[in-house]
Protein backbone atom coordinates (compact mmCIF):
# COMPACT_ATOMS: atom_id res chain seq x y z
CA UNK A 1 0.00 0.00 0.00
CA UNK A 2 2.74 2.37 0.73
CA UNK A 3 3.92 2.09 -2.73
CA UNK A 4 0.29 3.94 -4.25
CA UNK A 5 1.09 6.61 -0.76
CA UNK A 6 1.33 10.22 -2.57
CA UNK A 7 4.16 12.71 -0.63
CA UNK A 8 2.02 14.72 1.57
CA UNK A 9 5.36 17.00 1.89
CA UNK A 10 4.83 18.05 -1.71
CA UNK A 11 1.37 19.35 -1.19
CA UNK A 12 0.24 23.14 0.11
CA UNK A 13 -1.56 23.34 3.13
CA UNK A 14 -4.53 23.96 1.09
CA UNK A 15 -4.28 20.78 -0.53
CA UNK A 16 -4.02 19.10 2.42
CA UNK A 17 -7.06 20.70 4.62
CA UNK A 18 -9.12 19.22 1.02
CA UNK A 19 -7.91 15.89 1.91
CA UNK A 20 -8.56 16.63 5.45
CA UNK A 21 -12.43 17.48 4.96
CA UNK A 22 -11.98 13.93 2.87
CA UNK A 23 -11.17 11.98 6.02
CA UNK A 24 -7.80 12.04 5.34
CA UNK A 25 -5.78 11.03 8.55
CA UNK A 26 -2.54 11.08 6.87
CA UNK A 27 -3.06 14.84 5.75
CA UNK A 28 -4.30 15.85 9.31
CA UNK A 29 -1.08 14.85 10.35
CA UNK A 30 0.90 16.35 8.24
CA UNK A 31 -0.50 19.77 8.76
CA UNK A 32 0.18 18.84 12.42
CA UNK A 33 4.09 18.74 11.48
CA UNK A 34 4.17 21.82 9.91
CA UNK A 35 2.55 24.12 12.12
CA UNK A 36 2.73 22.74 15.52
CA UNK A 37 6.13 24.63 16.51
CA UNK A 38 4.78 27.60 14.81
CA UNK A 39 1.44 27.34 17.05
CA UNK A 40 3.40 25.95 20.08
CA UNK A 41 5.80 29.52 19.80
CA UNK A 42 2.67 31.52 19.10
CA UNK A 43 0.60 30.07 21.98
CA UNK A 44 3.83 30.90 24.23
CA UNK A 45 4.18 33.63 23.60
CA UNK A 46 0.73 35.72 23.39
CA UNK A 47 -0.16 33.53 26.90
CA UNK A 48 2.51 34.70 29.10
CA UNK A 49 4.92 32.15 28.25
CA UNK A 50 3.23 29.82 29.85
CA UNK A 51 4.08 26.21 27.85
CA UNK A 52 1.73 24.11 29.27
CA UNK A 53 -0.91 26.21 29.07
CA UNK A 54 0.96 27.31 25.43
CA UNK A 55 0.51 23.54 24.89
CA UNK A 56 -3.10 22.79 25.48
CA UNK A 57 -4.43 25.85 23.48
CA UNK A 58 -2.45 24.16 20.34
CA UNK A 59 -3.98 20.42 21.19
CA UNK A 60 -7.61 22.07 21.29
CA UNK A 61 -6.94 24.24 18.04
CA UNK A 62 -5.90 20.56 16.28
CA UNK A 63 -9.12 19.10 17.79
CA UNK A 64 -11.73 21.64 16.56
CA UNK A 65 -9.90 21.58 12.97
CA UNK A 66 -10.51 17.30 13.49
CA UNK A 67 -14.01 17.64 14.54
CA UNK A 68 -15.00 20.45 12.01
CA UNK A 69 -12.76 20.92 8.78
CA UNK A 70 -15.14 22.05 6.75
CA UNK A 71 -15.62 24.95 8.43
CA UNK A 72 -12.07 25.86 6.81
CA UNK A 73 -12.54 28.37 4.33
CA UNK A 74 -10.82 27.42 1.21
CA UNK A 75 -10.75 30.94 -0.61
CA UNK A 76 -8.55 31.54 2.28
CA UNK A 77 -4.58 30.84 3.05
CA UNK A 78 -4.47 28.09 5.62
CA UNK A 79 -2.07 29.94 7.80
CA UNK A 80 -4.19 32.62 7.83
CA UNK A 81 -7.00 30.88 8.84
CA UNK A 82 -5.18 28.90 11.26
CA UNK A 83 -3.19 32.20 12.95
CA UNK A 84 -7.17 34.46 12.90
CA UNK A 85 -8.60 31.16 15.04
CA UNK A 86 -5.48 30.80 17.21
CA UNK A 87 -5.39 34.69 17.83
CA UNK A 88 -9.64 34.33 18.74
CA UNK A 89 -8.42 31.89 21.43
CA UNK A 90 -6.33 34.11 22.83
CA UNK A 91 -8.48 36.74 22.88
CA UNK A 92 -11.08 34.36 25.15
CA UNK A 93 -8.27 33.49 26.93
CA UNK A 94 -7.72 37.16 28.06
CA UNK A 95 -11.14 37.89 28.92
CA UNK A 96 -10.77 34.32 30.92
CA UNK A 97 -7.41 36.07 32.70
CA UNK A 98 -9.09 38.78 33.47
CA UNK A 99 -11.92 37.28 35.15
CA UNK A 100 -9.37 35.56 37.60
CA UNK A 101 -7.29 38.16 37.96
CA UNK A 102 -9.90 40.31 39.64
CA UNK A 103 -11.51 37.66 41.24
CA UNK A 104 -8.13 36.57 42.91
CA UNK A 105 -5.15 39.07 42.07
CA UNK A 106 -1.99 37.78 41.55
CA UNK A 107 0.56 38.19 44.42
CA UNK A 108 3.32 37.89 41.76
CA UNK A 109 5.20 41.17 41.72
CA UNK A 110 5.48 41.63 37.77
CA UNK A 111 8.35 44.11 39.06
CA UNK A 112 10.61 40.97 39.08
CA UNK A 113 10.02 40.62 35.10
CA UNK A 114 10.89 44.15 34.50
CA UNK A 115 14.36 44.31 36.11
CA UNK A 116 16.57 46.71 34.27
CA UNK A 117 19.19 44.40 32.29
CA UNK A 118 22.55 46.52 32.57
CA UNK A 119 25.43 46.08 30.92
CA UNK A 120 26.79 46.46 27.69
CA UNK A 121 26.00 43.49 26.13
CA UNK A 122 22.72 42.36 24.90
CA UNK A 123 21.83 39.14 26.90
CA UNK A 124 19.28 37.33 24.48
CA UNK A 125 17.20 35.53 27.09
CA UNK A 126 16.88 38.41 29.23
CA UNK A 127 15.63 40.48 26.34
CA UNK A 128 13.28 38.00 25.23
CA UNK A 129 11.91 37.56 28.93
CA UNK A 130 11.32 41.12 29.04
CA UNK A 131 9.81 41.31 25.54
CA UNK A 132 7.47 39.17 26.28
CA UNK A 133 6.79 41.06 30.04
CA UNK A 134 6.25 44.31 27.65
CA UNK A 135 4.21 42.98 25.19
CA UNK A 136 1.77 41.27 27.79
CA UNK A 137 1.43 44.88 28.80
CA UNK A 138 -0.23 45.59 25.68
CA UNK A 139 -3.45 45.68 23.88
CA UNK A 140 -4.32 42.13 22.46
CA UNK A 141 -4.82 42.91 19.22
CA UNK A 142 -1.17 45.12 19.00
CA UNK A 143 0.70 42.53 20.80
CA UNK A 144 -0.91 39.62 18.40
CA UNK A 145 -0.16 41.71 15.82
CA UNK A 146 3.02 42.06 16.91
CA UNK A 147 3.64 38.33 17.29
CA UNK A 148 2.61 37.38 14.16
CA UNK A 149 4.22 39.95 12.34
CA UNK A 150 8.06 39.32 13.99
CA UNK A 151 7.57 36.27 15.32
CA UNK A 152 5.39 33.95 12.96
CA UNK A 153 6.90 35.80 10.16
CA UNK A 154 3.22 36.21 8.72
CA UNK A 155 2.88 38.84 5.83
CA UNK A 156 0.77 42.05 6.37
CA UNK A 157 -1.63 41.13 4.13
CA UNK A 158 -2.05 37.89 5.85
CA UNK A 159 -2.58 39.25 9.43
CA UNK A 160 -4.94 41.86 7.88
CA UNK A 161 -6.67 38.89 6.66
CA UNK A 162 -6.51 37.19 9.62
CA UNK A 163 -7.75 39.88 11.98
CA UNK A 164 -10.23 41.19 8.75
CA UNK A 165 -8.77 44.93 9.02
CA UNK A 166 -7.19 47.06 6.26
CA UNK A 167 -3.42 46.30 5.76
CA UNK A 168 -2.81 50.08 7.05
CA UNK A 169 -4.50 49.40 9.98
CA UNK A 170 -2.07 46.40 10.56
CA UNK A 171 0.92 48.81 9.49
CA UNK A 172 -0.28 51.60 11.68
CA UNK A 173 -0.44 48.84 14.90
CA UNK A 174 3.04 48.11 14.19
CA UNK A 175 4.60 51.14 13.83
CA UNK A 176 3.00 52.56 17.51
CA UNK A 177 4.10 48.94 19.04
CA UNK A 178 7.46 49.42 17.81
CA UNK A 179 7.49 52.78 19.07
CA UNK A 180 6.21 52.23 22.95
CA UNK A 181 8.84 49.20 22.97
CA UNK A 182 11.41 50.70 21.66
CA UNK A 183 10.47 53.38 24.55
CA UNK A 184 10.12 50.95 27.32
CA UNK A 185 13.42 49.22 26.08
CA UNK A 186 15.79 51.89 25.84
CA UNK A 187 18.08 50.60 28.46
CA UNK A 188 19.31 48.55 25.85
CA UNK A 189 22.96 50.03 24.71
CA UNK A 190 22.22 51.10 20.80
CA UNK A 191 26.02 51.50 20.26
CA UNK A 192 25.85 47.48 20.25
CA UNK A 193 23.95 47.94 17.21
CA UNK A 194 26.13 49.53 15.35
CA UNK A 195 29.14 47.92 16.60
CA UNK A 196 27.64 44.65 15.04
CA UNK A 197 26.60 46.66 11.90
CA UNK A 198 24.52 43.90 11.01
CA UNK A 199 21.95 44.60 8.52
CA UNK A 200 18.64 44.25 9.09
CA UNK A 201 16.92 41.17 7.25
CA UNK A 202 15.20 43.22 4.37
CA UNK A 203 11.85 41.73 5.18
CA UNK A 204 9.69 42.84 2.10
CA UNK A 205 5.99 43.56 2.41
CA UNK A 206 4.96 39.77 1.77
CA UNK A 207 6.67 38.21 4.66
CA UNK A 208 9.75 37.17 3.02
CA UNK A 209 13.44 38.09 4.17
CA UNK B 1 14.57 52.85 -7.17
CA UNK B 2 12.13 55.23 -7.57
CA UNK B 3 10.74 56.37 -4.27
CA UNK B 4 7.55 57.20 -3.21
CA UNK B 5 6.64 60.95 -2.66
CA UNK B 6 4.34 60.76 0.29
CA UNK B 7 4.40 58.23 3.02
CA UNK B 8 2.16 56.93 5.82
CA UNK B 9 3.13 56.50 9.53
CA UNK B 10 2.99 52.90 8.86
CA UNK B 11 5.76 52.72 6.14
CA UNK B 12 8.31 54.22 8.64
CA UNK B 13 8.49 49.95 9.31
CA UNK B 14 10.15 49.41 5.79
CA UNK B 15 12.55 52.29 6.51
CA UNK B 16 13.51 50.68 9.67
CA UNK B 17 14.07 47.17 8.23
CA UNK B 18 16.11 48.60 5.41
CA UNK B 19 18.83 51.34 6.88
CA UNK B 20 20.15 53.15 9.49
CA UNK B 21 19.39 56.78 10.24
CA UNK B 22 22.83 58.12 8.27
CA UNK B 23 21.26 56.01 5.19
CA UNK B 24 18.10 57.57 5.09
CA UNK B 25 17.68 60.33 1.83
CA UNK B 26 16.70 63.73 2.75
CA UNK B 27 13.03 63.00 1.77
CA UNK B 28 13.03 60.09 3.66
CA UNK B 29 14.90 61.26 6.79
CA UNK B 30 12.30 64.45 6.92
CA UNK B 31 9.31 62.00 6.60
CA UNK B 32 10.69 59.71 9.70
CA UNK B 33 11.04 63.03 11.53
CA UNK B 34 7.90 64.12 11.32
CA UNK B 35 6.80 61.02 12.90
CA UNK B 36 9.34 60.46 15.33
CA UNK B 37 11.79 62.62 18.06
CA UNK B 38 15.05 61.94 16.18
CA UNK B 39 17.94 59.52 15.60
CA UNK B 40 17.58 58.17 18.91
CA UNK B 41 14.33 56.68 18.75
CA UNK B 42 14.68 55.48 15.30
CA UNK B 43 17.60 53.61 16.35
CA UNK B 44 16.13 52.30 19.08
CA UNK B 45 13.40 50.98 17.16
CA UNK B 46 15.51 49.50 14.75
CA UNK B 47 17.59 47.73 17.56
CA UNK B 48 14.52 46.22 19.09
CA UNK B 49 13.98 45.01 15.38
CA UNK B 50 17.07 43.32 14.95
CA UNK B 51 16.63 42.04 18.48
CA UNK B 52 13.10 40.31 18.51
CA UNK B 53 14.25 38.31 14.75
CA UNK B 54 17.68 37.20 17.01
CA UNK B 55 15.57 36.40 19.88
CA UNK B 56 13.54 33.32 18.52
CA UNK B 57 13.71 31.02 21.02
CA UNK B 58 15.46 27.34 20.87
CA UNK B 59 13.05 25.16 18.95
CA UNK B 60 14.00 22.10 21.05
CA UNK B 61 12.58 24.06 24.03
CA UNK B 62 9.31 24.96 21.99
CA UNK B 63 8.33 21.52 21.08
CA UNK B 64 4.96 19.81 21.51
CA UNK B 65 5.13 16.76 23.31
CA UNK B 66 3.92 13.42 21.20
CA UNK B 67 0.92 12.41 23.51
CA UNK B 68 -0.28 15.72 21.88
CA UNK B 69 -0.03 14.47 18.28
CA UNK B 70 -1.85 11.30 19.99
CA UNK B 71 -4.34 12.77 21.09
CA UNK B 72 -5.54 15.01 18.36
CA UNK B 73 -5.37 11.80 15.90
CA UNK B 74 -7.65 10.14 17.63
CA UNK B 75 -9.69 13.24 17.89
CA UNK B 76 -9.83 13.08 14.50
CA UNK B 77 -10.06 9.19 13.95
CA UNK B 78 -13.02 9.26 16.41
CA UNK B 79 -14.59 11.70 14.24
CA UNK B 80 -14.39 9.92 11.01
CA UNK B 81 -15.37 6.53 12.30
CA UNK B 82 -18.70 5.70 10.43
CA UNK B 83 -21.98 6.33 11.79
CA UNK B 84 -23.56 2.71 11.19
CA UNK B 85 -20.61 1.18 13.25
CA UNK B 86 -21.74 3.48 16.40
CA UNK B 87 -25.48 2.72 15.61
CA UNK B 88 -24.51 -1.02 15.93
CA UNK B 89 -22.49 -0.29 19.09
CA UNK B 90 -25.87 1.52 20.94
CA UNK B 91 -28.04 -1.99 19.63
CA UNK B 92 -24.75 -4.25 21.12
CA UNK B 93 -25.05 -2.26 24.36
CA UNK B 94 -28.79 -2.90 24.69
CA UNK B 95 -28.91 -6.26 23.65
CA UNK B 96 -25.94 -7.14 26.15
CA UNK B 97 -26.15 -4.62 28.57
CA UNK B 98 -22.99 -4.88 30.87
CA UNK B 99 -25.02 -4.68 34.12
CA UNK B 100 -27.47 -7.64 33.60
CA UNK B 101 -29.25 -8.03 36.87
CA UNK B 102 -30.45 -4.61 36.75
CA UNK B 103 -32.65 -4.62 33.61
CA UNK B 104 -35.09 -7.63 35.12
CA UNK B 105 -37.70 -4.66 35.87
CA UNK B 106 -37.73 -2.85 32.81
CA UNK B 107 -37.58 -6.53 30.89
CA UNK B 108 -40.79 -7.70 33.16
CA UNK B 109 -42.61 -5.01 32.25
CA UNK B 110 -41.86 -4.52 28.63
CA UNK B 111 -42.67 -8.89 28.42
CA UNK B 112 -46.01 -8.14 30.11
CA UNK B 113 -46.87 -5.02 27.73
CA UNK B 114 -46.08 -7.81 24.66
CA UNK B 115 -48.24 -10.27 26.13
CA UNK B 116 -51.32 -7.75 27.04
CA UNK B 117 -50.86 -6.36 22.91
CA UNK B 118 -51.23 -10.02 21.67
CA UNK B 119 -53.70 -10.84 23.60
CA UNK B 120 -55.58 -7.89 22.63
CA UNK B 121 -54.38 -8.46 18.92
CA UNK B 122 -55.93 -12.03 19.10
CA UNK B 123 -59.10 -11.10 21.00
CA UNK B 124 -60.04 -8.59 18.37
CA UNK B 125 -59.23 -10.78 15.34
CA UNK B 126 -61.07 -13.77 16.39
CA UNK B 127 -64.20 -11.76 17.08
CA UNK B 128 -63.64 -10.11 13.77
CA UNK B 129 -63.23 -13.60 11.67
CA UNK B 130 -67.22 -13.31 9.81
CA UNK B 131 -66.46 -10.31 7.68
CA UNK B 132 -62.84 -11.50 6.53
CA UNK B 133 -64.79 -14.48 4.63
CA UNK B 134 -66.46 -14.36 1.90
CA UNK B 135 -70.34 -14.49 2.16
CA UNK B 136 -71.91 -17.72 2.24
CA UNK B 137 -75.05 -18.54 1.19
CA UNK B 138 -76.85 -20.77 3.97
CA UNK B 139 -80.36 -22.20 3.51
CA UNK B 140 -82.43 -21.35 6.83
CA UNK B 141 -85.06 -23.58 7.81
CA UNK B 142 -88.51 -21.51 8.24
CA UNK B 143 -91.12 -22.61 10.32
CA UNK B 144 -94.86 -22.19 8.40
CA UNK B 145 -96.49 -19.62 9.00
CA UNK B 146 -99.60 -22.05 9.68
CA UNK B 147 -98.65 -25.01 10.74
CA UNK B 148 -98.64 -25.70 14.60
CA UNK B 149 -94.84 -25.90 15.91
CA UNK B 150 -96.43 -29.01 18.65
CA UNK B 151 -97.22 -32.11 17.22
CA UNK B 152 -100.25 -33.21 16.69
CA UNK B 153 -102.17 -35.98 17.88
CA UNK B 154 -101.92 -38.13 20.92
CA UNK B 155 -99.26 -36.12 22.56
CA UNK B 156 -100.72 -33.61 24.73
CA UNK B 157 -99.94 -29.86 24.53
CA UNK B 158 -97.35 -29.23 26.82
CA UNK B 159 -98.49 -25.38 27.44
CA UNK B 160 -101.71 -26.10 28.87
CA UNK B 161 -103.05 -29.34 30.91
CA UNK B 162 -104.24 -32.11 29.02
CA UNK B 163 -108.31 -32.78 29.88
CA UNK B 164 -108.16 -35.25 32.18
CA UNK B 165 -112.07 -36.38 32.72
CA UNK B 166 -114.37 -38.04 30.45
CA UNK B 167 -116.89 -35.48 30.51
CA UNK B 168 -113.64 -32.66 29.82
CA UNK B 169 -112.86 -34.93 26.73
CA UNK B 170 -116.73 -34.82 25.70
CA UNK B 171 -117.34 -31.41 25.70
CA UNK B 172 -113.91 -30.37 24.00
CA UNK B 173 -114.52 -32.76 21.43
CA UNK B 174 -117.81 -31.50 21.16
CA UNK B 175 -117.04 -28.24 20.90
CA UNK B 176 -114.09 -29.01 18.02
CA UNK B 177 -116.78 -30.28 16.13
CA UNK B 178 -119.01 -27.55 16.11
CA UNK B 179 -115.79 -25.37 14.90
CA UNK B 180 -114.40 -28.01 12.31
CA UNK B 181 -118.33 -27.28 11.08
CA UNK B 182 -118.39 -23.88 11.26
CA UNK B 183 -115.27 -23.49 9.17
CA UNK B 184 -116.62 -26.18 6.33
CA UNK B 185 -119.62 -24.34 6.77
CA UNK B 186 -117.56 -20.84 5.65
CA UNK B 187 -116.11 -22.43 3.20
CA UNK B 188 -118.24 -24.08 1.42
CA UNK B 189 -120.27 -20.61 1.52
CA UNK B 190 -117.36 -18.91 -0.07
CA UNK B 191 -116.85 -21.36 -2.93
CA UNK B 192 -120.60 -21.29 -4.07
CA UNK B 193 -120.13 -17.52 -4.21
CA UNK B 194 -117.03 -17.91 -6.35
CA UNK B 195 -116.99 -20.45 -8.80
CA UNK B 196 -114.03 -19.28 -10.17
CA UNK B 197 -111.80 -21.14 -7.29
CA UNK B 198 -113.54 -24.48 -8.15
CA UNK B 199 -116.80 -26.04 -8.85
CA UNK B 200 -117.36 -29.47 -7.65
CA UNK B 201 -117.61 -29.43 -3.64
CA UNK B 202 -116.16 -32.61 -1.92
CA UNK B 203 -117.19 -33.71 1.69
CA UNK B 204 -115.68 -31.81 4.47
CA UNK B 205 -114.59 -35.21 5.76
CA UNK B 206 -112.54 -36.36 2.73
CA UNK B 207 -111.72 -32.61 1.44
CA UNK B 208 -109.34 -32.30 -0.82
CA UNK B 209 -107.59 -28.82 -0.10
CA UNK B 210 -107.83 -26.49 -3.17
CA UNK B 211 -105.47 -24.29 -4.16
CA UNK B 212 -107.40 -21.20 -4.56
CA UNK B 213 -107.46 -21.55 -0.59
CA UNK B 214 -105.15 -23.06 1.52
CA UNK B 215 -105.27 -20.99 4.38
CA UNK B 216 -108.96 -21.85 4.92
CA UNK B 217 -108.30 -25.89 4.04
CA UNK B 218 -105.35 -25.69 6.24
CA UNK B 219 -107.19 -24.83 9.16
CA UNK B 220 -110.25 -27.52 8.27
CA UNK B 221 -107.12 -30.02 7.93
CA UNK B 222 -105.93 -29.15 11.92
CA UNK B 223 -109.47 -28.86 12.84
CA UNK B 224 -109.87 -32.44 11.87
CA UNK B 225 -106.92 -33.19 13.11
CA UNK B 226 -107.59 -31.61 16.69
CA UNK B 227 -110.86 -33.74 16.76
CA UNK B 228 -109.10 -37.21 15.71
CA UNK B 229 -107.04 -36.17 18.66
CA UNK B 230 -109.79 -35.32 20.84
CA UNK B 231 -111.27 -38.63 20.01
CA UNK B 232 -107.99 -40.73 20.85
CA UNK B 233 -107.32 -39.20 23.73
CA UNK B 234 -111.47 -39.95 24.71
CA UNK B 235 -109.99 -43.78 24.25
CA UNK B 236 -107.22 -43.65 26.24
CA UNK B 237 -109.14 -41.76 29.16
CA UNK B 238 -109.52 -44.79 30.94
CA UNK B 239 -106.11 -45.31 31.68
CA UNK B 240 -105.81 -41.89 33.11
CA UNK B 241 -105.60 -42.27 36.73
CA UNK B 242 -108.86 -40.88 38.36
CA UNK B 243 -106.39 -38.92 41.40
CA UNK B 244 -104.75 -37.11 39.17
CA UNK B 245 -107.34 -36.16 36.96
CA UNK B 246 -109.36 -34.46 40.10
CA UNK B 247 -106.21 -32.32 40.87
CA UNK B 248 -106.87 -30.73 37.57
CA UNK B 249 -110.47 -30.37 37.57
CA UNK B 250 -110.09 -26.80 38.84
CA UNK B 251 -107.57 -26.00 35.75
CA UNK B 252 -107.70 -24.08 33.22
CA UNK B 253 -109.83 -24.94 29.91
CA UNK B 254 -107.64 -26.66 27.28
CA UNK B 255 -106.05 -24.90 24.72
CA UNK B 256 -104.64 -27.09 21.38
CA UNK B 257 -102.57 -25.78 18.81
CA UNK B 258 -105.41 -25.31 16.53
CA UNK B 259 -107.00 -23.57 19.34
CA UNK B 260 -104.67 -21.11 18.32
CA UNK B 261 -104.61 -20.85 15.61
CA UNK B 262 -108.08 -19.93 15.51
CA UNK B 263 -108.13 -17.84 18.40
CA UNK B 264 -110.08 -20.00 20.33
CA UNK B 265 -109.94 -19.26 24.06
CA UNK B 266 -112.73 -20.14 26.82
CA UNK B 267 -114.15 -16.69 26.18
CA UNK B 268 -115.21 -17.16 22.73
CA UNK B 269 -115.24 -20.95 22.47
CA UNK B 270 -119.16 -20.62 22.38
CA UNK B 271 -118.16 -20.08 17.99
CA UNK B 272 -118.58 -16.05 18.25
CA UNK B 273 -115.10 -15.76 17.24
CA UNK B 274 -114.68 -18.24 14.31
CA UNK B 275 -117.98 -16.32 13.02
CA UNK B 276 -116.21 -13.83 13.01
CA UNK B 277 -113.05 -15.02 11.48
CA UNK B 278 -115.45 -16.31 8.76
CA UNK B 279 -116.51 -13.37 8.13
CA UNK B 280 -113.38 -11.50 8.33
CA UNK B 281 -111.35 -13.96 5.41
CA UNK B 282 -115.18 -13.71 3.71
CA UNK B 283 -114.61 -9.61 2.92
CA UNK B 284 -111.15 -10.59 2.55
CA UNK B 285 -112.26 -13.24 -0.30
CA UNK B 286 -114.11 -10.36 -2.10
CA UNK B 287 -111.36 -7.98 -2.00
CA UNK B 288 -109.14 -10.76 -3.80
CA UNK B 289 -112.07 -11.24 -6.94
CA UNK B 290 -112.55 -7.65 -6.89
CA UNK B 291 -108.62 -7.36 -7.53
CA UNK B 292 -108.79 -10.40 -9.95
CA UNK B 293 -111.28 -8.57 -11.99
CA UNK B 294 -109.33 -5.00 -12.15
CA UNK B 295 -106.77 -7.77 -13.29
CA UNK B 296 -108.17 -8.68 -16.13
CA UNK B 297 -109.41 -5.84 -17.45
CA UNK B 298 -106.36 -4.32 -17.15
CA UNK B 299 -104.75 -7.68 -19.42
CA UNK B 300 -107.82 -6.99 -21.78
CA UNK B 301 -107.23 -3.05 -22.76
CA UNK B 302 -103.28 -4.28 -23.30
CA UNK B 303 -103.86 -6.97 -25.35
CA UNK B 304 -105.77 -4.36 -27.47
CA UNK B 305 -103.39 -2.07 -27.64
CA UNK B 306 -100.85 -4.70 -28.11
CA UNK B 307 -102.88 -5.77 -31.20
CA UNK B 308 -101.19 -5.10 -34.02
CA UNK B 309 -104.40 -5.23 -36.35
CA UNK B 310 -106.48 -2.60 -34.44
CA UNK B 311 -103.07 -0.41 -34.34
CA UNK B 312 -102.73 -0.67 -38.43
CA UNK B 313 -106.64 -0.19 -38.53
CA UNK B 314 -106.37 3.08 -36.71
CA UNK B 315 -103.21 4.23 -38.38
CA UNK B 316 -105.50 3.56 -41.51
CA UNK B 317 -108.00 5.59 -39.89
CA UNK B 318 -105.66 8.46 -39.18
Amino acid sequence: MAFFRTDLNGLSDERLMELVVRGDERAFGALYDRYRRKLLTYFHRMLWQDRERAQDFMQDLFAKIAQRPESYDPARPFSTWLYSVANNMCKNEYRREEVRRTAAPRLKAETDHVQAIHGDGVDRANFRERLDVELDKLDPDHKATFVMRYHEDLAIKEIAVAFGCSEGTVKSRLFYTLKKLAARLKEFDPKALHQTQAPLSGRSDDGTT
Amino acid sequence: MERREHYDPEDIEQLLMERSYDELLEEERAYVLRHLSGREEYEAMRKLLDHVQRSEPEPDLLDADPSVRAHVMQVFRDQRKPQWRVWLNSVGALLMPEDASAMWRPALALAGLAAVITTGVWLFRSGDKAPDQLADLQKVEQAEPNKPIAPIGNEPSVDAPAPTTKNELAAQHEQLQNTVNDAQGTLLEERRESPATGSAMEEVDDVVVASAEPAADEEVVYARKDVAASADRMRNADTVQFEDAVKFTQAAPTATNSGYVNNWSLANADGTVARQTAVAKEKKMEERRAKAGSDRERASSRSLAEDPMAIALLSAAW
